[in-house]
């Protein structure tokens, strides 16, 4: 057996020799070349339209509105963790389910779709799995989103285009297939539609889907992108342009309304404190709000602003308290909002579940549910009353009420 | 009209030089960051050529431009580590492929690949950091946004993990050497 310093050598060499054969620095400069230059005519046609997409990044930055603690210039936060309140007995049932991808309600049924592309609903009364069937053709990475009488996931169409599946929930069956261009994903329900964002290389539109006849009903114009996030809701449709804060779609389908995201404090994209590659990472909807999650900011630890769909108003923010002994880290914040509460996933550790106060963003009780996933579990759901957390091998879900709020 | 005229028209002094010198000496680095957090070459380039594209179009805000090649680092870290952004990166890798498959390794490779290919993301990270790049465990910690002390046993832990996975093809090829010595 060979001692360290011989394996660390061979590693580096191998690590080195594979490098060199494979990336060559003037075939990529000349390639860099014609992005730019790709990008910088985006930008100035984008500019030319009056399009509104740049919108301010919210990221609260020296100081906690409500009740967090007080950040220094150089970004650390000097926060203590808060005291929080273990819930030793908030999972209430381990499903077995394996594999989840993604997560939805509908009715009193919770589905979910996993990574063997198979469809299962689970009585979210009796926790009890109620119907599995393989859905042939679904994409990698797919979200089930329930919606206008039907589910909806994504499927593979021909010649690497993306298709829209819309699902019968008494059966589980296909009930029809639209075809969209390649790229296409991201589907979300809302105001009475499907909306799904269509990235290509710098560019993003946002279609709208009629979910009685699945037909694409209206879509954008090319949009500055691509885009990384789409919600839906009662509180509008909201996507997150590359290098932009949150854009708000009109229910038109057609524009965005231009709402410009405004608040007290928070830095932008351009501000020289910047250095993350993106203001807001996430959005979450829930309990009439528009909740945008960012992280690992000018070093400074996660953060989450409350934007107020109709006027854009940040109306709450704070830098992300840490509850004692929870590792967060730098792989992003991952966060459900409902019953009155942010709960935030962090995947470092053992998985531990925080509920986090809406109106202070102190934490104020944590579950550890145990359980892994292959690499970090990064999954949590607001669903049929009840918080849910996909692992490897089951979803656990967890009680609101037997966590102190 | 050049590239260091932006969209305003402003012309952004040194930008395009600078540029050019910070991609000859630190994309080969950048591409090798985005292995460690992808674990996918193709993906890798992606990566890095966002990160630079970026660093473009903030050349005017940055405050610090020796603080540049963080910069970069850091963009490529975050943005491997977002699956969105990283299936989107992907879509696109497919696109710029034209279909066709990634160039095939010599097998040794290919077994380097596959083992490093299944160390955890932070596990990836730390090895390819620290020993194709080369930087320091304090360096690392930097890029990665983690203590040092995550560096050191992440690290050990990958090494372990590592030498379990290679030590029988190395021993069959040592194998096969003294054989053909012999």
């Amino acid at each position: 057996m060979m001692n360290d310093t011989r394996f660390e050598q061979e590693l580096r060499a191998g690590l080195r020799a594979e490098s060199e054969r494979l990336i060559n620095v003037d075939r990529a400069w000349n390639r860099f070349l014609r992005r730019r230059q790709t990008t910088r005519r985006r930008r100035q046609l984008a500019a030319a339209a009056g399009a509104a997409a740049v919108i301010a990044v919210l990221v609260p930055a020296a100081v906690v509105l409500l009740g967090g603690g007080a950040a220094s210039r150089s970004g650390q936060l000097a926060a203590r963790p808060v005291p929080t309140t273990p819930a030793r007995d908030a999972v209430v049932a381990r499903i077995p389910v394996a594999g989840v991808i993604s997560l939805a309600s509908y009715g009193s049924d919770v589905w979910a779709v996993t990574d063997t592309h198979e469809l299962v609903r689970i009585d979210a009364r009796t926790n009890v799995v109620t119907l599995r069937v393989p859905v042939v053709g679904l994409a990698n990475g797919t979200t089930v989103v329930a919606g206008g009488g039907s589910l909806w996931l994504e499927g593979l169409g021909s010649f690497g285009h993306s298709r829209l599946l819309r699902i019968d929930p008494a059966t589980g069956a296909i009930s029809a297939r639209t075809n969209l261009p390649a790229g296409c994903g991201q589907a979300a329900y809302g105001l009475g539609h499907v909306w799904v964002l269509c990235n290509a290389a710098d560019t993003v539109r946002v279609l709208r889907i009629d979910p009685a006849t699945a037909l694409v009903d209206a879509q954008t114009a090319a949009l500055p992108g691509p885009a990384y996030s789409l919600v839906a809701g009662s509180e509008g449709v909201w996507y997150i342009p590359d290098d932009a804060g949150p854009a708000q779609v009109d229910p038109s389908g057609t524009h965005l309304t231009g709402l410009k995201v405004t608040g007290p404090r928070y830095l932008n994209v351009h501000s020289p404190d910047y250095i993350g590659p993106l203001g807001a990472s996430q959005l979450v909807l829930g309990d009439g709000a528009v909740w945008s999650l960012a992280g690992n900011v000018s070093g400074r630890p996660e953060s989450i602003a409350d934007i107020n769909p109709a006027t854009g108003r940040i109306t709450r923010a704070f830098t992300y308290t840490e509850a004692p002994g929870v590792n967060y880290d730098f792989w992003g914040l991952y966060a459900a909002v409902g019953q009155g509460s942010i709960w935030v996933l962090a995947p470092l550790g053992h998985n531990e579940i925080v509920r986090v106060s809406m109106t202070t963003g102190k934490p104020l009780s944590v579950v550890y549910p145990g359980g892994s996933c292959s690499q970090y579990c990064t999954q949590i759901y607001d669903a049929a009353g009840a918080v849910w957390e996909p692992t490897s091998r089951q979803i656990l879900r967890i009680d609101p009420a037997r966590m102190p709020g | 009209m050049t590239d260091d005229t932006v969209t305003s028209g402003r012309q952004i002094p040194g930008r395009e030089e600078a540029i050019a010198t910070l991609f000859y000496a630190c994309y080969p680095q950048l591409v090798a960051t985005g292995y460690g957090v992808s674990g996918d070459w193709a993906v890798a380039e992606e990566l890095a050529q966002e990160a630079f594209v970026r660093l473009w179009r903030r050349w005017r805000w940055l405050r610090d431009p020796e603080a540049a090649p963080a910069y970069l680092h850091r963009t490529v870290v975050n943005l491997g580590n977002s699956a969105i952004q990283r299936r989107v990166l992907e879509r696109r890798v497919t696109a710029f492929r034209g279909g066709q498959p990634v160039e095939a390794g010599p097998e040794a490779s290919m077994e380097l690949q596959q083992a490093i290919g299944a160390l955890s993301p932070r596990k990836r990270a730390c090895v390819v950091l620290r020993y194709l790049v080369g930087m320091t465990e304090a360096q690392t910690a930097q890029a990665l946004g983690i203590t040092p002390g995550t560096v050191k046993s992440q690290t050990h832990k990958a090494l372990r993990q590592l030498r379990q996975q290679l030590a029988e093809p190395v021993a069959a090829e040592h194998t096969r050497a003294a054989e053909a010595e012999g």
